[in-house]
């Protein structure tokens, strides 16, 4: 979650004001997701909409630093370290074969009885045809 | 190669230049783009797959109509391009087509012979420009021949020219088929090279309605000035900006959405680069002009003038940075008008401070009255620097005018104003007095009310006691009356005592004769209980009671002694009767007997005769002799008869059964 922001906090970097609505945009859905009744839902799908917004948000933060350029290096960690950007996650997907990884949650082998990663990971090429596939860690799939 | 046909742009079309430099057209009304300059006659628009429908977009060497020829007994029309080509167009569907349809196929063979003759008449007069057009195509016919593929056309075209069109044709759509094949797939990379090799392939098998194809590096031209025309932000999400440029028919051109998004990723970094650029340009002309601005603020005041500011400050950096002269000479006079106007405002402010600062001054100056002169005046006050500051001596003598003036009427008023003072204080001072007075007044009034009361009472009561004692004194007896004793009475003083009417002495009087008489009656009734019994007659008591004071006292007249003894007598004997019932009643051996008589009476029907006999012995004369010794039975002695009848009067009321319950029940 983003830091507060108030009068004595030190100023965004130049540049900042430029992403500032969207990521104000992304607050809101957050709030709203993290509003959102839990009822008729099951136990882990309740999550699944934050860990959505979550990675929206630092793609979107990552995708104007790596690809587009459009942000400078002090805005960039501005935002990872305010929190409007996961900078763990970034960090994965800088390395090859986590290019699009969903979550961190889907990696971590302890979290499985198998002790392997999630099923969102396992390519569809490899995957039986027909079988339905569902990631219940973040519901990326 | 016909010359490039640039008519002017119908109406709804603007001109754009695209980022590699070259023009393209947008339709802001259809939301149209094309690289092509739009001509008035709307293109044919050939019916292409799905994928690519809506573009009404091609290249910027594709063909335009030049001549529409219809075929006679159809609804279709030959339309001949710039490039020499020709395709069918319905005029009824609307359906354009480069291949021959089968079912106008004789009636275009036919047409077209026709067609060629008359061309060829052509040719020989006048068509000289026609000429060098067919001989154009016929080389690069020739051109194409060379790399073969020509075999079945020759079956096909009826004449030479006819073919090479054909053929040419052909190979273009070829070579577009196959760019789009290879745009659709994955890589998106169109390497020409590929395209080329295949060119060369049998194009008579594939029978298809196609358009006319644009080079990848073209396409990602356009979706990228579709985005620049959308105005996306470098910073906005993908995302979000899609649903604004989806119905876009640019947007199409792109076949893969990882492509659409790498495009848009490549937009946004070029966007940002300029944005950028274009930000700080903006900041240097600002900079430029606050320092413009500074330069002005320190150099000038509102006395400059521009020749001679421009003439100091020529080679000023500050001066020489911003804008042209032009611009500078606006900026500067706009400075000076505003410091003037300041500069104005100032000095109104100055003056009347020094008017203000003037009149108190005058104020100060006690010894000014309102009929001083001013040129006394003024002498007293010359060295001070107030007087100084106002430095018009026309506007001094004015000012001081004005307060004289103001003296005066203050003076005035402070004259009415004390004078009204003075009349409200009195007004005011009456008032409470009479208030006062009125006040007094009615206490007083009060108080005296009741006094008088209470006087009135005491002399009353004290007259009343003098009337009574003079009518003690003067009227001895109850026989006179109130109008002939009234003038005997008046003589004494005490008659007129103070609060009492004539109706009230009256009425003393009365009461006071009522009580003699009363007083008279009451010893005439004594003397006669002394001598009178209940027998007696008024001839028998007349010469005993005659010569009595008590009786002669009350009156002399006889008759009315004599009336009132009657009275007396017969009170008496009533007295006596009812004394006699008393007495019976009290005498209960009466009573008793009676009711044993009675009661042996109603049980005789089984009782003896004798026990009755027994009963009935008490008689009047028993009840005599019970009797005979009381006072009250004695009075009556001499008027047995009534004494009789009242003993049975009472024994018939006794008779009345007298019954208790017990008695009833036995």
């Amino acid at each position: 979650m983003p830091k507060i922001r108030h009068a004595r906090t030190k100023k965004p970097p130049e540049g900042f004001e430029d992403i500032e609505p969207t990521l104000l945009e992304f607050a809101r859905k957050m709030k709203d997701a993290e509003n959102e009744p839990h009822e008729g839902k099951r136990r882990v799908e309740s999550l699944w909409p934050i860990f959505r917004l979550h990675h929206q948000r630092s793609r979107y933060v990552y995708d104007l630093y790596y690809k587009r350029e459009a942000i400078t290096k002090e805005v960039y960690e501005y935002c990872i370290k305010h929190g409007y950007a996961d900078g763990n996650l970034i960090a994965k997907w800088k390395k090859p074969g986590f290019e699009r990884l969903c979550c961190l949650r889907c990696i971590q082998p302890k979290d499985t009885n198998f002790g392997t990663t999630c099923i969102c990971r396992v390519p569809k090429s490899k995957l039986e045809a027909g079988r339905i596939v569902e990631c219940v860690l973040c519901g990326c799939r | 190669m016909a010359p490039p046909f640039r008519p002017l742009l119908p109406s709804g079309w603007t001109e754009h230049r695209a980022p590699n430099g070259q023009f393209y057209y947008y339709n802001a009304a259809t939301g149209h783009s094309t690289w092509e300059r739009p001509a008035t006659v709307p293109p044919p628009p050939p019916l292409g797959p799905p994928h690519m429908s809506g573009g009404i977009v091609s290249h910027s060497f594709q063909p335009m109509p030049t001549v529409i020829k219809p075929i006679p007994d159809t609804k279709w029309s030959i339309v001949f391009t710039t490039e020499g080509n020709e395709f069918y167009y319905n005029s009824e569907t609307k359906q354009s087509v480069w291949q021959v349809p089968e079912e106008i196929a004789d009636a275009v063979k036919s047409f077209k012979e026709t067609e060629e003759k008359n061309a060829q008449a052509l040719h020989d007069t006048a068509g000289v420009k026609r000429k060098a057009n067919d001989e154009e195509q016929m080389t690069s016919e020739e051109v194409k021949r060379a790399k073969g593929g020509l075999d079945n056309a020759a079956n096909e075209g009826t004449e030479y020219e006819d073919i090479a069109f054909q053929l040419q044709f052909m190979e273009e759509q070829e070579r577009q088929e196959q760019l789009s094949t290879t745009g659709s797939g994955d890589s998106g990379d169109n390497d020409n090279s590929a395209v080329h090799e295949i060119g060369d392939k049998d194009s008579q098998t594939q029978i298809k309605d196609k358009e006319v194809e644009l080079s990848s590096e073209e396409r990602m031209l356009m979706f990228k000035s579709l985005l620049r025309d959308m105005d996306v932000s470098p910073f906005a999400m993908w995302e979000k900006e899609l649903p604004r440029i989806i119905h876009d028919p640019r947007y199409t051109l792109i076949p893969t959405l990882k492509q659409r998004k790498e495009l848009f990723d490549e937009y946004c970094k070029e966007r940002v680069v300029e944005v950028r650029a274009e930000k700080i340009n903006k900041a240097k002309d600002l900079t430029a002009k606050d320092e413009y601005l500074s330069l002005l603020e320190e150099e000038t005041s509102h006395r400059s003038h521009w020749d001679s500011f421009r003439k100091r400050f020529k080679k000023d950096p500050r001066f020489k940075n911003f804008s042209d002269d032009k611009e500078r000479e606006r900026v500067f006079r706009k400075h000076i008008h505003e410091l003037k106007e300041v500069e104005a405002e100032r000095k109104r402010i100055q003056q009347k401070k020094a008017q203000e600062d003037f009149m108190k001054l005058l104020r100060e100056m006690r010894e000014i009255k309102p009929d001083s002169s001013w040129r006394k005046v003024k002498r007293l006050i010359d060295d001070d620097p107030r007087y100084v500051a106002v430095q018009s001596s026309s506007l001094r003598e004015e000012l001081f005018r004005e307060y004289c003036q103001k003296l005066e009427a203050e003076d005035e008023e402070e004259m009415t104003r004390k004078e009204n003072e003075r009349k409200q204080r009195e007004r005011k001072e009456r008032y409470s007095l009479k208030n006062r007075e009125a006040q007094v007044r009615g206490e007083r009034r009060y108080q005296n009310y009741d006094r008088n009361a209470a006087k009135r009472k005491a002399m009353r009561v004290k007259s009343i006691l003098a009337f009574q004692t003079l009518l003690t004194d003067l009227v001895r007896t109850h026989e006179v009356t109130w109008d002939g004793k009234k003038h005997s009475l008046e003589q004494d003083p005490r008659f007129y005592g103070e609060g009492l009417e004539d109706n009230d002495k009256e009425r003393l009087f009365n009461e006071h004769i009522g009580e003699i008489y009363q007083k008279r009656l009451k010893s005439y009734h004594q003397l006669l209980s002394e001598h009178v019994k209940l027998d007696t007659t008024w001839i028998e008591i007349q010469p005993t009671i005659k010569e009595d004071p008590r009786a002669v006292r009350l009156s002399k007249n006889e008759a009315l002694l004599e009336e009132l003894f009657d009275k007396y007598l017969a009170r008496e004997i009533e007295n006596a009767k009812k004394e006699f019932l008393e007495l019976l009643k009290e005498n209960q051996f009466i009573e008793y007997r009676t009711r044993m008589v009675q009661l042996s009476e109603n049980g005789a029907k089984d009782e003896t005769g004798a026990e009755k006999e027994k009963v009935r012995g008490l008689t009047k004369e028993e009840i005599h002799d019970v009797l005979k010794d009381d006072n009250r039975y004695l009075v009556l002695s001499h008027m047995p008869e009534v004494r009789d009848e009242l003993i049975t009067e009472y024994l018939n009321n006794v008779e009345a059964p007298k019954m208790t319950v017990h008695q009833g029940r036995d």
